[in-house]
């Protein structure tokens, strides 16, 4: 009650002030009047009584102020002062307000902008119960991590360990949904138990899978995910117990999971994941765990490291001395944009620094010319407190409106990036402008604010003594401190700016140097299908082998398309069968992964693969001539080295015992993941001399995408109705999107790279130009001494140079302390790229040169006579 | 007539919130009543009692409202809220053992 009361007090105070302010002169004039009828009655004259009443209460106003100052709130009328006098000087000095608060809005824009990519991508936690106590793991052999584990591995971890309280096995699956209209193709997983128990994830209907559903002969049994379960079937919550048609099999609804619930990677349903049984092969999977209490990802690795040896003994010599690694979940999805964004992060907090150091100068310039404003001001008796906080509201000011704006940034420009971003990115749907962002945004302002309105704020009120206000106010204004820190902000400026644009070359030129490499083949007017046929109609290899060359068939058949492949893999697809090999099978250390595709004899022209030597592999390749092969240079380099591989005869394994291959022709190197990942050495097999079925059709033509993809679509469903065209790839736009995540950071540190360079070069023009300015008088002297405006614009231009020099040496060693955090974000490029380490600093000193110029030419044409008369 | 008593801060809070213990008042009544009690050796500072008074009342321990005076005009008077009660008692006491103990001081030897 008494709290509430207080409250109240305080609130009328602040909401109602008139009101309240007439209470108080209705109370004192009451006091007044009732000492004046008072004195009447002891007497006195109605005149002498009121002034009697009136000397004895003293002044009014100043109790009033008293009074006021009870409620405690003049303080805030205080600050509405400050901001409207603050408000009336940005409103006068349009051209600095304008120029501060744009440098804040871009600089405060930018950051928002990264953050709330950030934020999406790298800062939402996993949406799984205690989510950093699931683990992935997996083996790790040559250095290479495949982000999966062998069977002997998993099934020895399972039983031998105690530092995992669930462990489940897993892999991506997909599947061909009918009987709902269109076939549609949906992604899915197989998984072993418990999987969901490792992400505790509950079942919204039904049950989740269960050890019955593993057991051979039983059932087979699907679990919904609640968003396949709420579109394609409408939310029926009778769906439980149906069957579904998926992939040509009938499949039980058990049940429909959480919402939510979308791993691995928006699976869609969940099918028992079951491992077959083979002896003597080993299959792999994905494997998640979840750590135990108490247990450290450090811990769990070294307890499976105390397995090696156990697992060693499972495998033959060439699957053995694998790594065990344990990444957390989190690290195993982002790991890989995790440094990329960091980097970027930090590129823009810098960005943000310079914008700030920039307006600090501004600031710090225009304070100068307000010694005399500050010193009137103290000489009057205000105090320095109230000094700082007149020159921090200023900064609030500029700070708020430049937030305000820059808030406005990421609103246009997160979906350009989202857009831009590789859609590789895990979450980058999740990128949205929300509060976390808007509060970032906030603070980011705030502390700009502190940043570039304290020291101006500090060393105005300090400096502004007594002695500002007798000399000149220009000359004043240029005390010791004063310039010390404007030289350094610049310094600083000039040395954060080279930094960030020799991280931008650098960057640059990684991603040029990835776009230039040769992807092996031509992308213009290439295209690739693939048509995934569900094996309850498909079961035998002779089916599938009909269906694609019929396929074939048609399409070349069809006006317009130039030539049609089919085959086992298509480039930038990875692929999909890779063996050891050595020159001669006698040296087992000497192995590499060589990787192998099957391709009809069309590949080389379809694709328009580049022949170094030889010939392609040509449809007279069939079965019954001698089996022959295609290999890429890499493959060539390592199995001849030194001679023509044309002629000779493939290696092959010990356990191999068909007739060897004869090399027909050596080709390009084909980019098989990305352009910026050297490929694999890699041998093309002739189809027709196999048995593999296609996977694959490449098509070659001059129409646009949309037509082709509607003409596959019409010979698909021509052929088989039920099939879906699962995958439809335009080659051009693979191309670019394997380079997509290096063009997307080159182009925003690029981004941030002019931004800082253009930030500190004004810098830089604004404090020499100002020191100019402010030395007039001084220049006039030398000039009416007799210096010569050679000698004038040496003085300026050196003053200018040191700043310069000082920054440029400052930042090339910044910059090459931290190329080394670069270095694995660089393709092709040496982390000291003479480029950016020579053309970044001398471009900037070129161009701070010219800025400190002009202001150097202006001071030779100072008139002495002018200059002396000032003041 | 003696000089009237220099009074501190704390005093004169006291004073108002024990005037106030027996009916509502008014400030200029308030004032009147300290002079009346004190046969005019505590003359209040006007100017610091309505400093007082808002302050006091700020900090819960008085509660105002305006009502017609004894002549009939609009004047904002002050009563003592529960909490206001505690305060005085508590300051009534320590008042009490600190008279009590500068007395036994000053009549000591």
């Amino acid at each position: 009650m008494r709290l509430l009361r207080m409250i109240w007090f305080r609130l009328r105070a602040l909401v109602d002030r008139d009101v309240v302010n007439a209470e108080l002169e209705d109370e004192l004039r009451f006091h007044v009047e009732r000492e004046t009828a008072e004195n009447i009655k002891r007497g006195l004259s109605a005149a002498d009584a009121w002034q009697r009443a009136h000397a004895a209460f003293g002044g009014v106003e100043r109790f009033k102020e008293e009074v006021r100052d009870e409620r405690q709130v003049r303080w805030l009328d205080d600050i509405s002062a400050d901001v409207k006098h603050g408000l009336r000087l940005l409103n006068k000095n349009r051209l600095f307000s304008a120029a501060v608060i744009g440098t804040l809005a871009l600089g405060i824009g930018a950051t928002s902008t990264i953050f709330a990519i950030v934020n999406g991508v790298l800062l939402r936690p996993l949406p799984y119960a205690d989510a950093d106590r699931i683990v992935s793991l997996s083996e790790m052999g040559d250095k290479v991590d495949g982000g999966q584990a062998g069977q002997h591995a998993f099934t020895l971890w399972q039983e031998s360990t105690k530092v995992f309280s669930s462990m489940a096995i897993y892999s991506q699956s997909s599947g061909v949904l009918t009987g709902q209209g269109e076939p549609v193709q949906v992604s899915g997983g197989a998984a072993s138990l418990p999987f969901f128990g490792v992400f505790r994830a509950q079942v919204k209907l039904g049950r989740a899978l269960a050890s019955e559903d593993f057991v051979p002969g039983a059932p087979r049994v699907i679990v919904l995910s609640d968003e396949l379960w709420r579109t394609t079937f409408g939310g029926d919550a009778s769906m439980v117990n149906r069957s579904i048609d998926m992939n040509g099999r009938q499949r039980l609804v058990v049940g429909v999971m959480q919402p939510g619930f979308d791993f691995p990677e928006r699976a869609r349903f969940w099918v028992p994941l079951i491992v077959p049984n083979s002896p003597g092969a080993e299959y792999y999977f994905s494997v998640v765990a979840r750590l135990n209490d108490g247990v450290t990802r450090e811990s769990a690795a070294a307890d499976l490291k105390r397995l090696a040896p156990q697992l060693d003994s499972l495998r033959a010599p060439g699957q053995r001395n694998r790594e065990a690694v344990v990444l957390t979940l989190y690290e195993r999805l982002f790991g890989s944009v995790q440094k990329p964004l960091s980097m970027l992060f930090g590129a823009v907090m810098v960005l943000l620094l310079i914008a700030c150091a920039n307006v600090a100068n501004l600031t710090l310039a225009r304070s100068a010319s307000r010694q005399r404003e500050f010193a009137v001001r103290l000489a009057l008796g205000a105090g320095r407190w109230r000094l700082i906080r007149q020159l921090l509201v200023e900064s609030a000011l500029l700070a708020a409106i430049g937030g305000a704006l820059g808030a406005i940034l990421p609103l246009v420009l997160v979906g350009a990036f989202v857009k831009l971003s590789p859609s590789s990115v895990a979450g980058v749907s999740d990128i949205r402008i929300d509060g976390t962002v808007l509060a970032f945004t906030a603070a980011t302002s705030v502390l700009a604010a502190l940043v570039f309105g304290l020291v101006p704020a500090l060393t105005g009120a300090r400096s502004g003594g007594a002695g500002s206000l007798s000399s000149g106010g220009a000359r004043a204004g240029q005390s010791r401190a004063h310039r010390t820190i404007r030289a350094s902000l610049v310094v600083f400026e000039v040395a954060a700016a080279l930094t960030l644009v020799t991280g931008a070359t650098l960057l640059t030129r990684s991603f040029a140097r990835a776009i230039s490499v040769s992807p092996g083949f031509e992308a213009q007017g290439l295209y690739a299908a693939s048509i995934s046929l569900p094996s309850a109609r498909y079961s035998q290899d002779a089916q599938t082998v009909a269906f694609y060359n019929q396929v074939a068939e048609q399409l070349k058949a069809t006006p317009g398309i130039e030539a049609v492949s089919l085959s086992g893999s298509r480039p930038l697809g990875g692929y999909s069968f890779s063996r050891k090999m050595s020159r001669d099978e006698t040296d087992d250390a000497q192995k590499i992964d060589i990787a192998y595709a099957e391709v009809d004899g069309n590949y080389g022209r379809t694709v328009g693969l580049r022949l170094l030597a030889g010939r392609w592999l040509d449809p007279t390749d069939v079965k019954g001539t001698p089996p022959v092969a295609m290999i890429t240079k890499s493959a060539a380099d390592f199995f001849f080295p030194g001679q023509s591989a044309v002629g000779h005869t493939l290696p092959q394994a010990k356990s191999d015992t068909a007739t060897p291959q004869t090399v027909v022709g050596v080709i390009e190197d084909v980019a098989q993941r990305a352009l910026d990942m050297k490929p694999v050495p890699q041998v093309f097999l002739a189809s027709a001399q196999h048995d593999d079925n296609p996977q694959v059709v490449s098509i070659r033509t001059a129409q646009e995408p949309s037509i082709l993809r509607a003409q596959v679509k019409k010979v698909v469903a021509g052929i088989d109705p039920l099939l879906p065209l699962s995958e439809f790839w335009v080659m051009r736009d693979e191309v670019a999107k394997s380079v997509a995540p290096r063009k997307f950071n080159s182009v925003l540190i690029n981004a941030f790279a002019v931004l800082a360079f253009v930030l500190a070069i004004i810098g830089l023009y604004g404090l020499m130009a100002h020191s100019v300015a402010t030395r007039t008088r001084e220049l006039g002297i030398r000039i009416a001494l007799g210096a010569q405006s050679q000698n004038v614009l040496q003085l300026v231009m050196n003053q200018g140079a040191l700043l310069l020099a000082l920054g440029v040496v400052l930042g090339a060693a910044l910059s090459l302390a931290l190329s080394r955090t670069v270095a694995s974000l660089l393709y092709d490029t040496p982390p000291q790229d003479p480029l950016a380490f020579v053309g970044a600093p001398l471009l900037l000193a070129l161009v701070g040169l010219v800025a400190c110029y002009v202001p150097a030419r202006r001071a030779t044409r100072v008139n002495p006579i002018t200059a002396l008369r000032q003041d | 007539m003696e000089s009237p008593v220099a009074m501190r801060q704390g005093t004169l809070d006291m004073l108002i919130l024990k005037s106030l213990s027996l009916e509502a008042m008014h400030g200029w009544l308030i004032a009147e009543r300290i002079k009346q009690f004190s046969k005019d050796a505590l003359d209040v500072p006007q100017g610091s009692l309505y400093p007082a008074l808002h302050r006091l009342e700020g900090r819960g321990l008085l509660l105002a409202e305006w009502r017609a005076s004894d002549d009939n005009r609009r004047a904002k008077y002050y009563k003592l809220t529960p909490a206001g009660k505690k305060v005085l008692a508590t300051e009534r006491a320590d008042w009490e053992r600190f008279m009590a103990a500068v007395q036994l001081v000053m009549k000591a030897g």
